[in-house]
């Protein structure tokens, strides 16, 4: 008899299913009642769900009482799609007859409370949630508390996780979207709330992975972290996108708490140009955030810290990061480590031997040219030299020049040539060098890894080659047509 | 040196056939590698046997290892981090793959047996891209699988998964 894919041992099987997306695994379920079994052991072991509002053209399929006052036509128009909005159905409407969205997540929850053996296979739920109709998780949690991996994105006021208990997660990822850009008395309850959701699992027993998108880091929620629980919570990667506090605020009672830190992810949201001095947030403290970190500088591995695009920067450096002897990844402000204009201030003497890959954040403001270039390259220079004797485990250096988001692809900041010297420089000494221009972390390389966890697919940043990527290209081009002697 | 890695083994299928290989591209088998640490050299004198494994298929097996003799070895503990799903394969091992079902489930087998870690990852690549985008009916098509379900279990499942439904 032929061998089929049904004579695959399972642990084959499962490898071969692993590698398939949600749709595909559904379709497979479907095929015979041989596979069903491993199908759904692999389509629950990890469930994705995004609830978002009906598109235009779903309400418009989806609400046919409108079209019935145009019969004849009506029924070619229903089932042809064409964006023909007669009136806009009623929110309720909307929500019962759109079946992509709230309908899917009723199937779970019944599909998991009628088969126990489902749910078992659950570990990894993530739930993107932009339809301010629905709050209700609780009840899809509540028959998974064994989950290892929990990923929620909302855009709603109001997560209601108020009683969340999941004794075994090991990943929390909590996304509560955009800050808010003014500060109003219903704005800081909102966030007090947000923060008090985090502290209630802060502590959770195997609790190793914690990412926060969207949270105001305010001083007086550090009652939450108190200092008799200094040093108790099991977190080793802490990771913050798109959160703010000028100060630090309740971060380094946060730290504190934490037995061993070995990832760190911060990137401060800086005002807006719309809002101006109205944000959240007017700037970082390199100092006073560097105070915070230094009591995990033995055991940190990956320190990543990132500021919006107009965000400033005050006070004196972080502290020499020489002493973190287990740093590898490192992606910083330049104002944390050097003064910039000061010539004498270098490089080689804050980073640790251990670095493997540097990225380095060069805040350009409004301006639209660099006139401490001379200066900045000179100190990458002076790490490449160094680098065969002290930073022997350095692989990868990355520039990333930032501009605000209204001069993103307007302006060149220097000629591309130095980014050509500076790659060979350090293609000698064995290390990648790469650049980009672009006003957000979550376009950078370090940032992009962003992508990776299970809700980064509702949100891809849009990383698109910005126009003066596109220039120093073309400029690159025609330097070498003239070196090549076809133009003059 | 007198223990040359690039000395010969026999390698002999479940079918009789004795097939020397160079004992580098044999070693893309962490089966045979361990088993040549183990034993040492007095295992070259004698035919290695691979009993669930036939001469076509080894001789398949072979040419992969052949191909692939200069890879870097693979890291023992995959990081379930690093682990992307994605399922491209690149040109060579795409054209090696273009055989008739038997024989790549055949090849899979022997890479799990022989325990050849990057020739399993192909295989398994391999037949994900033969299940992708499909329908339920166009899968049973592909791997000549009778669909054995009345109508109301098939509406059970569908409705069961149905939140996985792509719309």
């Amino acid at each position: 008899m032929a061998l089929t894919l049904l004579a695959l041992p399972d642990d084959i099987s499962l490898d071969v299913l692993d590698l398939l997306s949600q749709h595909d695994l559904y379709n497979l379920a479907l095929v015979s009642s041989r596979i069903t079994g491993l199908a759904q052991r692999v389509l629950y072991r990890s469930v994705r769900l995004l609830i978002t509002r009906p598109s235009k053209q779903d309400q418009f399929v989806a609400n046919p009482s409108n079209l019935y006052k145009f019969t004849g036509l009506a029924r070619r128009v229903l089932y042809r799609s064409v964006r023909l909005l007669i009136t806009r159905p009623s929110k309720q409407d909307q929500f019962v007859a759109n079946p992509s969205n709230l309908y899917k997540f009723t199937r779970l929850v019944d599909t998991l409370a009628q088969n126990p053996h489902l749910r078992l296979y659950i570990s990894t739920l993530s739930i993107g949630v932009f339809d301010d109709r629905f709050e209700d998780y609780e009840k899809l949690l509540a028959l998974t508390p064994r989950l290892l991996s929990l990923y929620l994105s909302s855009s709603l006021p109001h997560f209601q996780l108020s009683n969340l208990a999941l004794p075994f997660l090991e990943t929390l990822g909590l996304d509560f979207g955009k800050l808010a850009v003014t500060r109003s008395q219903e704005v800081e309850e909102e966030n007090s709330h947000r923060i008090e959701i985090i502290a209630r699992q802060f502590w959770a027993p195997y609790l190793r992975k914690l990412l926060i998108r969207g949270i105001v880091l305010s001083p007086e929620m550090s009652v939450l972290f108190p200092s008799d629980r200094h040093r108790t919570a099991s977190i080793t990667d802490l990771q913050f996108r798109n959160c703010s506090d000028f100060e630090v605020g309740c971060l380094s009672d946060m730290l504190l708490c934490i037995k061993t830190l070995e990832r760190l992810t911060l990137e401060v949201f800086g005002p807006t140009e719309e809002s101006g001095g109205d944000a959240p947030c007017t700037g970082m403290e390199p100092e006073t955030i560097g105070h915070s970190i230094c009591i995990h500088a033995s055991t940190l591995v990956q320190l990543e810290i990132a500021g919006s695009d107009t965000t400033e920067f005050r006070g004196s450096l972080i502290d020499s990061l020489s002493g973190y002897s287990n740093l590898k990844l490192l992606a910083i402000p330049e104002p944390f480590l050097v003064m910039v204009q000061d010539e004498a201030s270098t490089l080689v003497d804050v980073l640790p031997s251990s670095l493997e890959e540097l990225q380095l954040q060069f805040p350009m403001g409004y301006g639209s040219e660099d006139e401490n270039r001379a200066t900045r390259i000179k100190r990458l220079e002076q790490v490449a030299a160094a680098k065969p004797v002290q930073f022997l485990a350095l692989k990868r250096v990355v520039w990333w020049e930032q501009p605000t988001r209204s001069l993103e692809g307007k302006v060149v900041y220097g000629p591309l040539s130095d980014m050509d010297h500076l790659t060979t420089t350090f293609n000698k000494v064995g290390v990648k060098f790469e650049w980009c221009s672009t006003a957000f972390f979550e376009c950078s390389p370090f940032g992009r890894k962003y992508d990776e966890h299970p809700w980064g697919n509702y949100r891809v940043p849009k990383v698109k080659k910005t126009k003066s990527l596109l220039d120093l290209e073309r400029d690159k081009f025609i330097r070498s047509m003239k070196a090549s002697g076809i133009i003059s | 040196m007198a223990a040359e890695k690039s000395s010969i083994i026999t390698l002999q299928s479940n079918d009789g056939v004795s097939i020397d290989v160079d004992r580098q591209v044999a070693e893309r088998s962490m089966l045979i590698k361990n088993m040549m640490e183990d034993l040492g050299d007095e295992a070259i004198s004698t035919a290695v046997p691979i009993p669930n494994v036939n001469e076509s298929v080894l001789k398949k097996v072979i040419e992969w290892c052949e191909h692939h003799k200069n890879d870097p070895q693979p890291a023992q503990d995959d990081d379930s981090d690093s682990r992307k799903k994605t399922t491209d394969i690149e040109e060579w091992d795409q054209k090696f793959m273009q055989v008739d079902q038997e024989m790549l489930f055949e090849i899979i087998l022997a890479s799990n047996y022989l325990d050849i870690k990057p020739l399993l990852d192909v295989g398994c690549k391999t037949v994900a891209n033969m299940i992708k985008g499909k329908s339920p009916e166009e899968i049973r098509k592909t791997f000549n699988i009778t669909n054995d379900f009345t109508p109301e279990e098939e509406e059970q499942i569908r409705r069961e998964n149905e939140w996985a439904e792509d719309r």
